[in-house]
Order: structure tokens, then C-alpha cells, then sequence
């Protein structure tokens, strides 16, 4: 290695309120290499990166550029010191060309015949070929990825900072991407940082590695040193510490894993298949598969756990099962009945209700009174004529709100009065009252305070107790473990084969979720 | 329209300075205390916009208080003004209510302009083209009316369930279709030409519809009103309790306010949304229907003489209440009989128009700043009750 590091991070410490994004974290990248920097969601890795880019101040700790101590101010101040990030969430304008999006990341004055050259010149040197005159509406998404490498080249960062750049890409162009990657570290002793959660990834594309879990540097080697059962041990947690981590925060967990062995055990094992999943394909908008021949079994009375890194298909997954995602190929059936997909309100009418992960745009109707959020999806039963009775729909909002213990001073307030987990209290509620086969809870905990996790939790307990059939998709993998019966993986639109609670080795759960073996 | 006259600008600024009004926002939202800052908002502008319109006759050589005089005397005071005023408040009512329900749906029809003038080609169609009793034939033409109206959204419905195509864009554009294809029918004497010895195929316009088939009235108080002013009451306050009671209003608001969470539910938009359209297409339609039979009784291109903008703007102003939507469609009313007057009295067409212009703005204004205040008295409220309720 040439010279010191480039960027160097020491000791940076960051808490937003009770949460340690990062502690005491050390991070140093040098000319020449590609440092990959491996955790889960939640690890603190953004949190890092935005310390480093200047959108977010360090509490403590200092940032030093080519040896210099720095204090980052925005990102503009960044990339005048040389470090440039290109975010895993593009940032163009879909009604533009390359150039024009080109010139906009950039600023200075307009010259078209410029740019035109400088795009082409950069997309011939790094072999990343795209059109500067095409509009950027009308590239795919790995397209698109070349166009924000190359806004961030034209810049000649010596620092690049890549954001999960391959949660986006097949498999074929992730490939092509790390090719390009190491050219443009051996040409110009460029310094890298590769966020990924990805494992073989890591293994491949990068000379160092750095993991991260719960805010700290738990491991730091060259990668040569690594292997992907190692990674994945660090990156969850060791096996020892987290068993113990779950026992102290959910005794609930161990307990029905106990339980297992006598009630659960031969009801899971011999409760019929509810809901069946074969195929599933879908394939997004802009060209990227969401699901790729999904296959899915779900029994009555069991929680499966669907655990995986963001991205892999969970979102598509859940709307498939919330009607608002319809299938290329593949089917859905429930106790034998095929039902199509795609088609508002056929999932729950078939009896698969829903928890989903964006409770505000799908889930529930903020706008509207708590007791209309109630019976939102079905209105037969406080209806007659086509007219709502007012007086039927308050009584059965004020049993809901009762036996859910929805903390609200009315039934006739706005949803949108209520705090996070009162709202989901209610969409909770709603689904359940419905006496659903399935339930799918898609994040179901994500943003809300502990009490109601908590809360959350038993529910979903006791509605597999009751014989619902539960697909809980978290990317929480203490909450799976604390919850399912069974757990799997999604990885690329694709479910692992699953395997029961008790015989979960994290180590391969790591590996699975890494998508390293499946 | 001219509704952004430089004019008016600077009370935005003056009304946001009045002390009580901030002073009120603080405290917990009543419903008397908001309609007494609405009702003030509402009294303060229109003093504003009289003072203006006054200065603005006065700076073209006429005399302020005969202009405001003409306008009160053409709208309400004379005898038989205030039953005219009622007449036209008829369309913009119905226009408003079909806003007020594609709205709520997230259905942006804006080309009510167009299903009016569609309505009444529809009316004019059947009363002058098919034969029958009288009474079957002017139910008949009201029912083509709202049918013609309903088509004309239609379009834009099937546009957008199909091939997605905006509603904004779709409803705005077929506004520009729908007089040219009257003038056409207008302009033919095989078509719908009056070739009457009077008319002499000099204007392009259609024949009268006989006394018979228009719409029948009472006179109260020397004031002549037709059978559209019950209809319009009874339509908008059907349409009100249906919005807010009926499990159609429902899944339709559920559309508006969260298409994703409606499409869980199972609210199909093509069917929900693509029908609220068509129903404030029709609603449109039969007040340019009743326009036609019950107020202009003969056809031309420019039937529809800004009723679709105003009723738009109507509500707007009722903030999409359809409680709110008789009263505001007679204020208008009111400005444009008055203004209508006030051209007969011999004031330049120009200047009136402006005039019309300022009170409407006048009007908008309230809603606007009310729309302000209750985001800014909700975000307080939702701020306390996070922190009240909360687990």
C-alpha cells in the first residue's frame, strides 16, 4: 500500500435518542483497495456512510482526508474533498437524458457537446456502455446504476462509496459491476468502500472486510482471511450470544419453543398445507424480477419466518398477498382453491389477511374515523341497503377497540390522530376480526416502540394459537426467531427450503441470507 | 377567467396579519369558533372586494355606489331577481356536487365545462328531435342530458382504466371537443340549424324548445323559479347523505384518501373511481340540461357560458362539503346575475367581467387561507394527541 489511507474513520460514535447507530467505529481505506463493509440492516453502516458524506454529525470521533482532520459539512463539501457515494436508491430525473442527468449531479456551466464526449469517454474507459442521448426514463435499472457510477466518476472522487449497488442488478450484471469496480481502483489507485450484506460479494469484489453488527466493528481482516462461514457468524452474532440475547428478550420464544416438543411439534407437522405458493413470478416495472419462481407452503396453526436481507423480494411477496401485485406466472392457493392474483380485494375475500409494511399507504386510511378504519374491508355486517349503520359500526369498533386495547379517545376520531402502534393496532385488529385462514404480517413490528412490539408479538402467537396459519416476513431475525416455528429465507424473489425452529443453525441461516448457499 | 388580478394580492397578506384570527388558531379547534373565523374571513373580503370593484369603476369614469347598487338590485333586490339568481344557481349546484364526488374519489375531473355544453345538446336533442307526450319527453331530455354528460366523462373514464391515461389531461382536452361539435350540429340546417323564418339560418343556433317541454315553475312573490331548483336541493342532499353513510361513499372516499389500501379492500378504481367520474360527468350534464329547458331554450356552442368553470370553483370554495355546495353555488349565482345586470346598465362588458373576477376571488380566498389554518390547527392537535395517547 501506497502512502497512509485516504479516508480514515477513528473512534466515531453517533446515538439518535436511546440508539447506538455507531460506537467507537474504525474504518480506514487506503489508494488502491476495496474495502467491503458487511452487517445487517440496522448495523449502522448508513449511519456511518452519511457521517462520512456530512449528512449526519459524528458525536464523537474524527474523520480524517488524506491525513487531514475534517469536519464534513454536506455532501458537496464531501466531494470537494475527494469522496463521492453512489446511493442504492437512484437519484435521476426520469424525463432527462444521461448528459443532461450527467450535468445536473454536476453543475457548471451548460455545455452539451462536452458532456455528450466526457459520458462517452468514461463509458468507454470503464466499459460501462450507455447512450449519453438516451432518455433515462426508458433504461433498466442496471442502466440506470452505470449512469450514477458515471456522474460520480466524471467528478474523479478518489474515495467512492458504493451503497448496496448490486440490491438492484442481476446476477450477470453484479458481475459485470465488480469488473468494473476493480478497473477503476487498479487504473487510478482509487479508494472503495462496498457496502453489502451480500457474502459472496464480499468475498470476491473486495481485499478488506469490515463487519459491522449493532453499531460496532466486530471484525476486521483481509479478505483473503475470510471465509463465508465466518462472515456470516459475524454478521448475525455468534451462536452463543445471541441464544442468550433471545432467552433475555423473549422468554416467550424459548418458552413455545419448549412447547414445541409436545403440542406444537405434531400439529405443524401435521396441520394441512392452508396456503400453497408455486412459481410465483413477477417482474417489476423497470425490467428487475421480483419474484423468481417462488415456492411456499403454509400450514395451519404454525408461524413461518421469512427472514432475508432487504430487497430480496419481501415487499412483492407481501403484496402479492394484499392483491396489489399481480403474477406473471405461478399460483396461489388456498385449502386447494386457486386464487387470482392481482385482483383487488380477491386475497381477502379468499380469507388471507394482511399486516402489511407500509401500514399508511395500504394497510389503513388515516383520513378516515378509526371506527371506518375498522371495517374498512368488510362493511356486511354493519351495512343493510347499502347504507352503513352508524350505531352497528360504533358498537363493533368499541369491541375491537377493547379486545385490542387500542388506546383512542374515540371511535369517530381520525386514524391519523392515533400514535404509530395504535395504528397498527387497528389494522391488526380489523384483519383478525375477519377470522382469516392466513395471516401474512409483513414487518409487522418495524417502527413501533417496544410495548407494542411486545404486543404485536403475542398477537401473532395467539392467532397461530388459534390455528391461523402465520407467514411473518421480518428483516428482525431475533423477531423470527422468537416467533416462527419454521424459518426460511428469501433471496433474490426465491425462498430457501425451510427448516423447524429448533434445528435453526445461524451460522447457515448467515450464509442463506448472504444468498452463499441455499 | 381573470381571477389572478394583481388587485387582490396584497389582501392575502393583510388577512394573515389579523391578529384575532392567529390568536384563535392557538386554542383547542370548536366547531362555532371555526365558523365564526370563516364567516369573518368571508364578510372581510367581500367588504374588500366591493371596496375594489368600487375603485376600479370609479378610475373607468363610473360611479362606485350605482355599480354596487345595479349589482345588488340585479341579483336580489328588484322584483323577480333573487327567483333568477335561484334559476342559475340550478347548474352551478350540480356541477358542484359531480366535483365534489370525483374529487373525493381522486378522480380530477376538471372538463365539466364540456359535459354541461354535452348535457344540453343531449336535452336539445330530445326535445326537439323525438316525439311524444310532454311530460315524457322533457323527463326524457333530462335523463339524455345527464346520459350526454356521463358520456362525455365516460371517455375520459375508459381512457384511464385502459391505457392510464390522466384524468386532468383527458377531461380538460374534451372541454375544447365538446362546443365545436355543437357549433357543427348548429351550423347544418339537415342537423340541428333553426330554420326557423325568424332566425333566417343567420346565427348558428338551434330552434327554441316549445313552451311545453321546458321546464314547468311556480312564481313566488313575482319571483319565477322551475322544478330544478327541488331537483338540485334534493340531488345534494341525497348525494351528501350517500357520501358520508352509504358503503358506496365509502369505499369511494377509501379510493380518494388511499387507492393501494382500497385496492386491498377490494374497491375495484375502474369501476368506483371510472363511476364517480361518470356520475359528476352526469351531474354536469343534467344542469346543462336544465340550463337548456329551464333558462336559455335553444341551443348554441357557447351554451355552457362558463357554468363548468364556476361550478368547479364552487367547490373549491365548499372546501368538496356537500353540505356546503346550495349556498356557495348561490353566492355565485348571485355575482353573475348581478354581473349580468350591471352589463344591461350600461358599464363596459370588460369591466363587469372584472368585477365577477374580484368577487369570485373573493369568495376562493376564504377557502384558501381556511385550508391553511386547519393544516396548521391539525398538525398541533396531532401533536398533542401523540403525546397524549400514545401507550
Amino acid at each position: 500500500m501506497t502512502g497512509g489511507p485516504t479516508l480514515e474513520l477513528s473512534s466515531i460514535s453517533k446515538r439518535f435518542g436511546p440508539v447506538t447507530a455507531c460506537d467507537r467505529v474504525d474504518l480506514a481505506v487506503a489508494p488502491g483497495e476495496i474495502v467491503g463493509l458487511l452487517g445487517q440492516n440496522g448495523a449502522g453502516k448508513s449511519t456511518l456512510m452519511k457521517i462520512v458524506l456530512g449528512l449526519v454529525p459524528p458525536d464523537a470521533g474524527e474523520v480524517r482526508v488524506d491525513g487531514v482532520v475534517r469536519t464534513i459539512r454536506d455532501p458537496n463539501h464531501a466531494a470537494s474533498l475527494g469522496i463521492a457515494m453512489v446511493h442504492q436508491h437512484f437519484s435521476v430525473i426520469d424525463a432527462l437524458t444521461v448528459w443532461e442527468n450527467v450535468h445536473l449531479g454536476a453543475g457548471g456551466s451548460l455545455d452539451p457537446a462536452r458532456l455528450r464526449r466526457e459520458v462517452a469517454e468514461l463509458s468507454a474507459v470503464y466499459d460501462l456502455v450507455i447512450d449519453p442521448d438516451a432518455r433515462v426514463g426508458d433504461l433498466n435499472a442496471s442502466q440506470r446504476q452505470r449512469l450514477e457510477i458515471i456522474k460520480c466518476l466524471r467528478r474523479d472522487p478518489a474515495v467512492i462509496i458504493l451503497d448496496e449497488p448490486t440490491s438492484v442488478l442481476t446476477l450477470a450484471e453484479s458481475r459485470r459491476l465488480f469488473e468494473v469496480l476493480r478497473r477503476m481502483v487498479a487504473d487510478r489507485r482509487r479508494a472503495v468502500v462496498l457496502i453489502s450484506h451480500k457474502l459472496d460479494e464480499i468475498l470476491h469484489a473486495t481485499d478488506r472486510v469490515v463487519i459491522m453488527r449493532d453499531g460496532r466493528v466486530v471484525q476486521a481482516m483481509p479478505t483473503g482471511d475470510a471465509d463465508a462461514a465466518g462472515l456470516a457468524r459475524a454478521m448475525v452474532g455468534r451462536e452463543v450470544s445471541l441464544r442468550s440475547e433471545a432467552s433475555a428478550l423473549g422468554i416467550l420464544g424459548e418458552l413455545t419453543a419448549a412447547d414445541d416438543d409436545e403440542g406444537r411439534s405434531d400439529e405443524a407437522a401435521g396441520g394441512e398445507v392452508v396456503l400453497a405458493v408455486r412459481g410465483a413470478t413477477a417482474v417489476g416495472v423497470d425490467g428487475r424480477p421480483l419474484l423468481d419462481g417462488l415456492d411456499l407452503d403454509l400450514r395451519a396453526g404454525e408461524i413461518l419466518g421469512v427472514a432475508g436481507v432487504e430487497g430480496n423480494g419481501q415487499v412483492a411477496l407481501a403484496e402479492v398477498f394484499s392483491s396489489l401485485l399481480e403474477l406473471d406466472s405461478g399460483e396461489v392457493t388456498l385449502a386447494g382453491e386457486a386464487i387470482p392474483t392481482g385482483v383487488p380485494g380477491a386475497m381477502g375475500r379468499a380469507g388471507v389477511a394482511v399486516i402489511p409494511e407500509d401500514r399508511h399507504a395500504s394497510g389503513c386510511v388515516l383520513d378516515l374515523t378509526v371506527a371506518e378504519n375498522l371495517v374498512l374491508t368488510d362493511t356486511g355486517d354493519v351495512s343493510r341497503w347499502g347504507m352503513l349503520n352508524r350505531s352497528r359500526i360504533e358498537r363493533l369498533a368499541r369491541r375491537l377497540i377493547d379486545r385490542f386495547e387500542i388506546h383512542t379517545p374515540s371511535p369517530n376520531i381520525p386514524l391519523r390522530l392515533l400514535s404509530g402502534g395504535n395504528q397498527q393496532k387497528v389494522v391488526l385488529a380489523r384483519e383478525l376480526s375477519g377470522a382469516p385462514k392466513v395471516l401474512v404480517a409483513s414487518q409487522p413490528t418495524r417502527g413501533l416502540d417496544v410495548g407494542a412490539i411486545e404486543y404485536m408479538n403475542g398477537q401473532l402467537r395467539a392467532a397461530a394459537d388459534e390455528g391461523v396459519a402465520v407467514l411473518l416476513i421480518s428483516g428482525e431475525l431475533e423477531e423470527i426467531l422468537d416467533l416462527a416455528d419454521r424459518v426460511t429465507v428469501i433471496f433474490r424473489g426465491r425462498l430457501a427450503g425451510s427448516v423447524p425452529r429448533g434445528d435453526v443453525d445461524l451460522e447457515r441461516l448467515g450464509l442463506m441470507m448472504g444468498g452463499h448457499a441455499a | 377567467m381573470s381571477v389572478d388580478r394583481p388587485p387582490d394580492a396584497p389582501t392575502t397578506g393583510a388577512a394573515g396579519a389579523q391578529p384575532p384570527e392567529s390568536g384563535l388558531v392557538g386554542r383547542v379547534e370548536r366547531r362555532s369558533v371555526r365558523l365564526a373565523v370563516q364567516v369573518s374571513f368571508f364578510v372581510l373580503f367581500l367588504a374588500l372586494a366591493a371596496v375594489l370593484s368600487g375603485v376600479l369603476v370609479a378610475l373607468v369614469g363610473g360611479s362606485p355606489t350605482a355599480v354596487l347598487d345595479a349589482l345588488a338590485d340585479g341579483s336580489l333586490r328588484s322584483p323577480g331577481a333573487w327567483g333568477r339568481s335561484l334559476i342559475e344557481m340550478v347548474p352551478l349546484a350540480l356541477v358542484g356536487l359531480g366535483v365534489v364526488v370525483a374529487f373525493k374519489a381522486g378522480s380530477y375531473n376538471i372538463g365539466q365545462e364540456g359535459q354541461v355544453a354535452m348535457g344540453a345538446l343531449g336535452a336539445t336533442v330530445v326535445s326537439l328531435l323525438v316525439p311524444g307526450p310532454a311530460a315524457l319527453i322533457m323527463a326524457l331530455s333530462l335523463i339524455a342530458a345527464a346520459a350526454a354528460g356521463g358520456f362525455w366523462a365516460g371517455i375520459a373514464a375508459v381512457a384511464e382504466a385502459r391505457r392510464k391515461v390522466d384524468v386532468l389531461i383527458s377531461t380538460l382536452l374534451l372541454t375544447f371537443v365538446a362546443p365545436n361539435a355543437i357549433l357543427f350540429l348548429v351550423s347544418r340546417d339537415y342537423l340541428l340549424l333553426d330554420t326557423t323564418e325568424a332566425n333566417n339560418r343567420l346565427a348558428s343556433q338551434s330552434e327554441r324548445v316549445p313552451e311545453a317541454l321546458r321546464l314547468p315553475g311556480v312564481e313566488i312573490f313575482g319571483n319565477k323559479i322551475h322544478v330544478g331548483v327541488l331537483v338540485a336541493v334534493v340531488v345534494t342532499g341525497v348525494v351528501a347523505v350517500l357520501l358520508t353513510r352509504s358503503v358506496w361513499g365509502l369505499r369511494l372516499r377509501m379510493l380518494g384518501f388511499s387507492a393501494r389500501t382500497a385496492r386491498r379492500a377490494g374497491v375495484r378504481p375502474g369501476i368506483v373511481g371510472g363511476g364517480a367520474l361518470v356520475f359528476s360527468g352526469a351531474a354536469a350534464g343534467l344542469g346543462g340540461g336544465m340550463l337548456l329547458t329551464g333558462a336559455a331554450f335553444r341551443l348554441r356552442d357557447q351554451i355552457a357560458n362558463d357554468f363548468g368553470w364556476h361550478g368547479l370553483l364552487v367547490a373549491l370554495v365548499a372546501r368538496l362539503n356537500p353540505a356546503a355546495i346550495l349556498p356557495v353555488a348561490f353566492f355565485f349565482a348571485v355575482v353573475r346575475t348581478g354581473g349580468g345586470f350591471l352589463t344591461a346598465t350600461g358599464v363596459s362588458r370588460t369591466v363587469t367581467d372584472a368585477v365577477q373576477a374580484i368577487f369570485v376571488v373573493a369568495a376562493l380566498l376564504p377557502a384558501a387561507l381556511m385550508f391553511v389554518r386547519d393544516r396548521r390547527v391539525a398538525r398541533r392537535m396531532a401533536l398533542r394527541s401523540v403525546s397524549a395517547v400514545s401507550p
